[in-house]
């Protein structure tokens, strides 16, 4: 079985190369049949990773140990669920869910768009072949997935903590946004090649942009939700290399969505965005890089693990690449409109992009200077949470306050006395909640403050943007107040999908702000019988239970909880011992309160031998809005995604007086 | 219609200057970040660094109650000469001996009096490491 | 079948671009009404704007239709519903 895999895996490579070779080679020569070839090669290669997939993955749900790969992420014990989780759980297989997806994606995107693209598609297929070699080489011939073995008795087992409904998902979600990302970039660089100065790669992949960067938002948010609950220190982000990974590649990717706009209204920024799309790319791959080659720990285990060296070439080489290519086609592709006003529309994406590549360079400075200063001063000098702090709120808040600014200033330019008037009421309202706040006490915290005032700015301009739409809409005569609403939405999908993903952004700053601003935390070493005080909580210890799970002894303690004389219930924390894979994993207690949003968060630090139990008590305030804003953010994000009858008939209109075929 | 020197230059010219100015000022006035060494090149050094090595016993004492010690070596050698540390505060679930783990603070008379609650341990094994402290 | 691959001409390609040149100039022409509409964009500034929008997307159609024909605002003036079924 493991030979069927690994033959599959060469075949994979075979294909990836020759849709890489036959595709450029086809292109150049401009031969109809070779082309078709080399797209067919792509869709083949899709079919051989599939038959590799299906390889390991039954090697994991038959428990054969024979593979090196099976027996190193899974156990008997293991739920199904979470041996099927396995298939990434691991270096060898992460790497094979890439070239799934990526050869997938590649088939797919083709696909769609070879009826109406056609020239423009026979340069994007030695694109994705070329990414789809790199990926193919490193699974034959440096990091195999099945490698086989004398079969051991039982596989090492997966890492407790990660046997979570959300890292089930994480994964996967992240995977197809860094994947998903390849897409407007092999677009990008295909037009770039082909020497095409017009939109189509643009209108061609902004879904799967949107799709990715979508993917890449969700992911993140699920993996801060299982460090929240699951590791469970009281925080749910670190500013750990890991994390950093996914951020940096969906910055890029929000500042690409936002400038993608520009050039389509107004055919600017026709550079910056192929630079931008690179950007987002490279650092997909680089965050691909750094979760998985050890370079996280320091540069020595970087220098010593199989990948790492490859994946910073093949960087290198896409970098260099297109930035030749960029070079090369510079005189086609400046624009000739000019940005007219500092305050426009335009400016204000200008503006937006500046600050969240400044934000995402912070952040990959913070990463990559620890790596740096080891490599040439000997000696690793890492920067912590305070700095990422710091950056986070001189960018961010900015970029939280130009969320409301933007959608209200005119393109090309505005007058400075529209905008007084135009930002009457949100400045307001926001002036009002920021004395409010500041009377309740917010001014413990400045950026706290800032953020809340910043945000209700923000909120009141989406409510605005959205009443006055509504309006005009019942004025060009909508039947009904909720018809006019929905035909508002459904006539401009785009802009009030992007409003309520700028609300679910807008609810995500109001979640920080309050678990980190505002928080407050107690510790006490309590014996049974005994309480503790946060806030206006009482917590009393009540009993310590010792159950017996599947996998694992159950230590929990019991609390009870009260909130000014009234009982809240009870609330359990403790620690789970775990057998096989002879670990200790923290489990939280958390009471969310349902009116508030803010979290009762309870950790058993220390469980002595006698009953005395050390316990850590947050209060997180508004917390739970970072889920909920999770929640907004798909909604949002599907609503710029619902497919447009009208536009699809304007694409086919437009196609046709070229006298091209507009299928799709 | 046709400008001379496009705005959006000079704005971003300026806003890349505004953001370098900004990181300067950051850097000079909080510090460039804390060195992080191994046991081994710790002899000497004085203020905040951050410790890098693996867990040897014997590990006594509590570090939710006058601090836990234990000792640190550098990771990969098999013996030599290893920093005791006192902790207090959160530990994380992965700790024991024979972990590699990081934690902040400074050498003093011999000891390395860790800051409470910085310890972390990496996992290198699996993708996502373990940790605690407390990050607000 | 000839195994030539189908690339767009020169005048195709030119061609290309002066359609999505003019449907971007409509498009913006719509979105200003929109905004007008909505309140966005007050009186004074729909009126310095206009002007220039109306003449860039004049001269886009005209750019496709080099025979003089007749331009024909497709879009809107701001009375009633749009001509041109097109989302912003």
């Amino acid at each position: 079985m493991a030979e069927l895999g690994r033959a599959a895996l060469v075949v994979s490579l075979g294909l990836s190369v020759y849709a890489l070779v036959a595709g450029a080679l086809a292109a150049h020569l401009g031969r109809r049949r070779l082309a078709l070839s080399a797209q067919n090669a792509l869709l083949a290669a899709f079919g051989s990773t599939l038959v590799a997939s299906a390889v390991l993955l039954s090697a994991l749900l038959r428990n054969d140990f024979s593979f090196i790969y099976v027996a190193s992420t899974t156990s008997e014990a293991l739920p199904t669920a979470y041996t099927i989780s396995a298939f990434w759980g691991g270096q060898e297989g992460s790497l094979l869910l890439w070239l799934l997806v990526l050869t997938g994606f590649a088939a797919a995107a083709i696909r769609l768009n070879r009826g109406w693209a056609r020239d423009l598609i026979v340069w994007v297929v030695p694109v994705f072949g070329a990414v789809a070699t790199f990926f193919a080489f490193l699974l034959v011939a440096v990091a195999n997935p099945f490698a086989t073995q004398a079969a051991p008795v039982d596989g090492l087992g997966m890492t407790p903590s990660l046997q979570n409904p959300y890292m089930l998902a994480h994964p996967p979600l992240l995977y197809l946004g860094y994947v998903g990302l390849t897409v407007p970039f092999a677009f990008a660089i295909g037009a770039l090649i082909a020497g095409r100065t017009d939109e189509r790669w643009l209108v061609a992949t902004r879904r799967w942009t949107l799709v990715a960067w979508t993917a890449l938002g969700i992911g993140q948010l699920l993996g801060a939700h299982w460090a929240y609950e699951e590791v469970g220190w009281g925080g749910y982000y670190a500013w750990d290399p890991v994390e950093n990974a996914a951020l940096m590649p969906w910055l890029a990717a929000t500042a690409f969505l936002h400038s993608v706009m520009i050039q389509e209204k107004r055919g600017m920024l026709r550079i910056w965005n192929v630079l931008l799309v690179l950007l987002a790319f490279s650092l997909s791959l680089f965050g691909t890089f750094l979760t998985r080659s050890g370079v996280v720990n320091s540069i020595h285990s970087f220098t010593q693990s199989s990948i790492g060296p490859w994946f910073l070439a093949f960087i290198g080489v896409v970098v260099t690449v297109s930035l030749a290519l960029v070079f090369w086609r510079l005189p086609k592709l400046r624009s000739p409109t000019r940005l007219e006003s500092p305050i426009s529309r335009e400016a204000a994406f200008l503006y937006n992009n500046l600050l969240l590549l400044a934000l995402c360079l912070t952040i990959f400075w913070g990463v990559v200077y620890p790596l740096l200063s080891e490599a040439l001063r000997g000696e690793a000098v890492v920067l912590g949470r305070e700095y990422y702090d710091f950056f986070l709120r001189i960018f961010g808040l900015p970029l939280l306050l130009l969320m409301g600014i933007g959608p209200l200033i005119a393109w090309r330019r505005a007058s400075l006395r529209s905008l007084l008037t135009t930002f009457r009421w949100p400045t307001g309202v926001a002036l009002a909640t920021g004395a409010i706040l500041l009377a309740l006490g917010a001014g413990s915290s400045v950026p706290g403050l800032i953020a809340y005032t910043f945000a209700s700015f923000v909120i009141t301009t989406i409510i605005l943007e959205f009443t006055r739409g509504t309006k005009a809409r019942k004025a060009l005569g909508a039947t009904s107040w909720p018809g006019a609403f929905s035909s508002l939405i459904a006539r401009n999908r785009r802009r009030y999908g992007g409003y309520v993903v700028h609300a679910a952004i807008v609810l995500l700053a109001i979640g920080v702000a309050g678990s980190s601003a505002f928080d407050t935390v107690a510790e006490a070493k309590l014996e049974r019988g005994q309480s503790m005080e946060i806030g206006n909580y009482r917590l009393e210890y009540r009993t310590l239970d010792e159950r017996i799970a599947a996998n694992a002894t159950e230590i929990r303690a019991e609390l009870a909880v009260s909130r000014g004389g009234r009982d809240l219930g009870t609330l359990e924390a403790g620690k789970n011992a775990y057998t096989i894979e002879d670990q200790v994993s923290n489990e939280v207690g958390i009471r969310s309160d349902p009116l508030t949003g803010e979290d009762l968060f309870v950790i058993a630090e220390q469980i002595d031998s006698d009953g005395t139990v050390y316990f850590r008590v947050f209060v997180k305030p508004l917390v739970n809005l970072i889920w909920i804003a999770g929640l907004v953010f798909l909604l949002g994000s599907l609503i710029t995604l619902w497919p447009d009858a009208r536009e699809q008939r304007r694409l086919v209109e437009r196609t046709r007086e070229l006298g091209v075929p507009a299928t799709r | 219609m046709a400008r001379t020197a496009s705005p959006a230059r000079l704005v971003i010219a300026l806003s890349v200057a505004a953001v370098l100015a900004v990181f300067l000022l950051y850097t000079s006035i909080a510090g460039g970040g804390n060195p992080s060494l191994a046991p081994s090149e710790l002899a000497g050094r004085s203020g905040e660094v951050q410790l890098a090595g693996l867990v040897v016993g014997p590990v006594a004492g509590d570090a939710h109650a006058g601090g836990l010690t234990f000792r640190l070596r550098d990771i990969g050698e098999k013996s030599g000469k290893a920093v005791s540390v006192r902790y207090a505060g959160s530990v994380p679930d992965l700790f024991k001996v024979g972990r590699h783990i990081v934690v902040d603070g400074q050498l003093r008379n011999g000891t390395f009096v860790a800051e409470p609650g910085s310890m972390i341990t990496k996992c290198p094994s699996k993708y996502a490491p373990k940790q605690s402290g407390d990050p607000a | 079948m000839s195994d030539a691959l189908e690339e767009l001409d020169v005048g195709e390609r030119r061609r290309l671009e002066l359609v999505e040149a003019r449907d971007r100039a409509l498009a913006a022409l719509k979105e200003l009404e929109f905004d007008h509409r909505t309140g966005t964009v007050s009186d004074d500034d729909y009126r310095a704007l206009v002007g220039p929008l109306r003449r860039e997307a004049a001269g886009a159609l005209q750019e496709l239709e080099p025979e003089g024909a007749e331009v024909t605002e497709e879009t809107n003036d701001g009375q009633g519903r749009p001509a041109g079924e097109r989302t912003s």
